[in-house]
């Protein structure tokens, strides 16, 4: 039986078809055989060569880690993708872009308020962390929508902090 | 020679230290907050007393705690490391008055040298080169606009308590002033007590270059050779090496002995370094005395064969320097990258997490210096460093060579690092030439490396299919459960194929 995943490597798509008999990418049989698997620590082999890589798993975006490079990872077996495409028929398409706290930390300043219109690469906000002040620049050109943090309240990684029109 | 010494330290530095303790039968006493009770730098001392409390400022910094555990674990000695108390005057007096000796430089030098305005005033008595600015800390914006207004846009806006970046802010224009000011007043105040600031004229790509220095406690002083640490992001070292390449041998020679004037100038004793900022004429001009051991001193060490700390042991003793200026011979070249939890896509923000894994590349000429193991928190109350990687080489290029396939062979997981940037500045033609400067990696490299992701990996095909397969057998593993687990294990038969897949052709060669 095989499956079908979708891994996409820095946005470059490629499709995979995994059996215990054969693996296909992009439509093109290879020769893969893994050697070993420490917790996404890998080592595979292909005709002579040896290659290793680090899948990191642990946050929610994942990375693959190779030769000195690090690269973000995603990964749709064939039902996520059927079941992704289905909840964006059923959507209503509007999609508002958001800045989300890369870090734990404090709110000391928040320079702007509801309803301001502000350039990509704008600070919107400074965030303190392990005593440093981090200017958190605005990712889009855009009106602010919602602003889901208050001066010195603290912030958890991965909170949503603005959101824009 | 001390018996038993109190590291009022955390991390990497605390184990670094407690390794040579150890290694000359020096016991050693580790101090812990409550996040640290089982950290590596516990587990690295022959005793341990806790401190209590999470943040910094309610354990390490608290001097009282400090040298109530120093006192009642019967420590003789107190080596601060870096950062929390070692530039620290105050308790560098009080830790002498306390009976106690001080593994660091007398309390007098340290505050000379801790005020930027006062170290500039002996300097330029002494008669050390130093940058043109303002020699007493602002009193309000308005100061530093009229500073800026003389002396010329690029300015620098710094902490005078100081250090490490923090504090500190490149103003180019007029209306950016006022902002800055405020900004840079408000970080000094959170990191150091002290919200002084004082302005001077900004040197426009400069090199960074640094001399490590030891004095005895008879008046010998001497230099140890200088460490290039251009390679910074938001005014942090991350990359630093040595000899310089932009430092010829005459420089050397005047640099070295500014340095050990600079030195003498405060009554220096112990492991210091003088930082010089160099421009692009090979001039130099004093920049700050660090009166402690630095974070990179291993570029030093692996240079000359020196081991700093037990210099700094022997000297607190009352020991003579056991070497001349002559004797000093620096030999190879070494390199250090700081290998720092953070997301260098989100602006080298800092990335907290489990290490769920960390396996130091090993082999000759690495050293890995880390107060983490594998399963370890990076927290957001510390500094989030996770090891400084030195290589050593005969030539730069050898070093170089070494430092990326270290970087290559590095496996951390859990956190990003800067492991991925410091691989591609290695490898960039503008670090082995060694043209460039300290603003380098905002400028250049971070873009060059956010681009870097558009270029496919080597047999990027061939990753994608075995991650693929490597999810596909994960997935078998869960759905089959632990008593499923002999289902994975591959055959015999298979494992004899893959193993003549892979010998025969070597096989065949040697016989």
């Amino acid at each position: 039986m095989s499956e079908t995943f979708f891994i996409q490597i820095a946005g470059r798509e490629y499709e995979v078809q995994v059996s215990s008999e054969e693996t296909i990418v992009n439509g093109k049989k290879v020769d893969i055989d893994l050697l070993e698997n420490d917790n996404g620590a890998c080592v595979f082999r292909s005709g002579g060569n040896l290659h290793k890589f680090i899948l990191d798993r642990s946050e929610a975006q994942n990375y693959l880690l190779c030769e000195g490079r690090e690269l973000p990872i995603t990964v749709e077996t064939h039902r996520d993708r059927l079941l992704k495409l289905a909840a964006k028929a059923s959507d209503s398409g509007v999609h508002h872009a958001e800045i989300k706290a890369a870090m734990p930390g404090l709110v000391i300043r928040i320079n702007s308020k509801v309803g301001d219109s502000v350039k990509k690469g704008e600070p919107v906000l400074i965030l303190e962390a392990m005593k440093m002040e981090n200017e958190v620049r605005a990712p889009v050109d855009g009106v602010i929508r919602e602003i889901h943090a208050s001066l010195r309240g603290s912030v958890e990684k991965g909170d949503v902090l603005v959101v824009f029109d | 020679m001390i018996q038993k010494v109190l590291i009022a330290n955390r991390g990497e530095i605390a184990v670094r230290i407690a390794r040579t303790c150890r290694e000359m039968r020096i016991r050693t006493v580790a101090v812990f907050s409550d996040i640290d009770a089982c950290a590596f730098h516990v587990e690295a001392c022959d005793e341990a007393v806790a401190l209590g409390g999470q943040t910094a400022a309610e354990s390490y910094l608290v001097q009282e705690k400090i040298l109530d555990a120093a006192i009642q674990s019967g420590a003789k000695a107190i080596h601060p490391g870096y950062g929390f108390l070692s530039e620290n005057a105050d308790f560098a007096n009080a830790v002498v008055k306390a009976g106690l000796i001080w593994i660091g430089p007398p309390a007098e030098a340290i505050r000379v040298m801790g005020s930027k305005t006062a170290a500039r005033r002996l300097m330029k008595q002494a008669q050390v080169p130093v940058v043109p600015g303002s020699d007493d800390a602002l009193k309000n914006a308005e100061e530093a606009e009229a500073f800026a207004k003389d002396a010329g846009f690029p300015v620098l806006l710094k902490a005078s308590a100081g250090g490490g970046g923090k504090g500190m802010r490149v103003v180019r224009k007029q209306g950016d002033v006022r902002g800055s000011f405020e900004a840079a007043q408000r970080e000094a105040q959170a990191a150091f007590g002290n919200g002084s600031i004082y302005a001077e004229k900004y040197i426009e790509r400069p090199r960074h270059i640094e001399v490590q220095v030891m004095a005895d406690q008879h008046g010998n002083a001497i230099h140890l050779g200088e460490r290039e640490c251009s390679l910074q992001r938001r005014h942090q070292k991350i990359i630093e090496e040595s000899p310089s390449l932009s430092v010829t041998p005459e420089i050397r020679a005047t640099l070295g002995k500014t340095a050990v004037m600079a030195a003498q100038a405060c009554g220096y004793q112990n492991a210091g370094t003088v930082e010089f900022l160099m421009d692009q004429q090979g001039e130099f001009y004093f920049l700050e005395m660090n009166t402690r051991l630095q974070v990179e001193h291993p570029v030093t060490e692996e240079v000359t064969g020196l081991d700093l700390v037990r210099m700094q042991l022997s000297v607190a003793s009352g020991e003579p320097l056991a070497y001349s200026q002559d004797e000093i011979m620096n030999r190879g070249h070494a390199i250090e990258v700081r290998i720092y939890a953070e997301d260098v896509r989100g602006g080298f923000l800092p990335s907290t997490g489990a290490l769920t894994r960390l396996r130091p590349p090993i082999g000759p000429g690495i050293r890995e210096d880390s107060g983490l193991r594998e399963g370890m928190e990076i927290s957001r109350f510390y500094d989030p460093m996770i090891s400084k990687l030195v290589t050593r080489g005969e030539t730069r290029e050898a070093a170089i060579d070494r430092m990326l396939r270290a970087l290559e062979h590095y496996e951390i997981s859990g956190v990003r690092t800067t492991i991925p940037i410091c691989h591609y500045i290695l490898s960039s033609k503008e670090f082995k030439s060694g043209d460039f400067h300290t603003g380098m990696v905002e400028a250049v490299y971070a873009d060059q490396f956010a681009n870097l992701e558009q270029t496919a990996l080597q047999n990027e095909e061939l990753l994608a299919a075995a991650v693929a397969k490597c999810l596909q057998e994960s997935a078998a593993f869960q759905a089959t459960g632990p008593n499923g687990h002999q289902l994975l294990r591959t055959s015999l038969w298979k494992r004899a194929g893959r193993d003549r897949a892979m010998r025969l052709p070597h096989r065949s060669k040697t016989i």
